[in-house]
């Protein structure tokens, strides 16, 4: 494994104590995490069109975002997974140049990933440790929560 | 003039082509609820069947299978996005 695979790992590591206690967060990164390892195992072992194969996973994954979701920050979560998806098809049909150009980009959206699922995580922290309205940071706090933790403004459009 | 096993299944490579534009599109602009579903999914699939070649000539791909449901899918794809802006401009647009 190269650094920034390590570097990865790390994230979802922190992402996953964050995130610890927060409904649906630790199957977001097991989901993700899986997706991942799949995809580099296909691509070290030299299999064609890697890029197609990570988009059906990505889809995969987008798919039960879509159906499983009930928070705004999984709605955020879902966007960057849409990103990996438009990503892989950009490297396909040629739009991202080179390989370390389109390696660097998909990184770059999975820390984007991690970000989302800690950042939702440690909010949720933060509020059961008291940081409530009016108290400590409460106030700075209570916005950042309900950005991230109010429900989705549309369900799957099964229900409707 | 194509014989008719090709006209067949150039129909058949185009209506998977519309099909998989369609549904790849729900990915990324998923429909409000179930009516507007139906009908962007109809309107798309057959959008995609009848823009496949023009979608295809258009980008220079190829005059293949693959040439086709390319251009057939990404002939799906505008028509989903499209009906859908035209949908959220009409339903923005109130009477004074």
């Amino acid at each position: 494994m190269h650094w920034y695979q390590w570097a990865l790992v790390a994230g979802a590591v922190f992402a996953l104590w964050a995130s610890w206690g927060t409904p649906r967060a630790k199957w977001w990164i097991a989901a993700g995490a899986g997706c991942f390892v799949v995809s580099s195992m296909w691509h070290d072992a030299r299999f064609p069109h890697g890029e197609v194969f990570g988009a059906v996973l990505n889809a995969g994954i987008v798919i039960l975002l879509y159906c499983k979701a009930t928070r705004r920050w999984e709605m955020r979560l879902w966007n960057c997974f849409q990103l990996m998806i438009l990503l892989d098809a950009l490297y396909y049909f040629g739009m991202i140049p080179t390989h370390f150009m389109f390696a660097v980009s998909l990184e770059a959206a999975n820390w984007l990933a991690l970000i989302v699922i800690s950042g939702a995580g440690l909010a949720e922290k933060a509020r059961k440790n008291g940081m409530y309205p009016g108290r400590n940071f409460g106030s700075l706090l209570d916005p950042i929560f309900r950005a991230l933790h109010a429900k989705r403004s549309h369900p799957p459009f099964w229900y409707q | 003039m194509m014989t008719e096993p090709e006209a067949l299944m150039s129909m058949i490579l185009k209506t998977a082509g519309a099909f998989g534009g369609a549904v790849s599109s729900i990915l990324f602009f998923p429909p409000k609820n179930r009516s507007e579903f139906w009908r962007r999914m109809g309107v798309s699939v057959v959008f995609g069947i009848i823009f496949a070649s023009t979608a295809r000539d258009w980008w220079g791909w190829a005059k293949d299978a693959e040439g086709i449901v390319a251009g057939a899918c990404f002939a799906a794809v505008v028509a989903w996005w499209g009906l859908g802006a035209i949908q959220r401009i009409s339903g923005s647009w109130k009477p004074k």
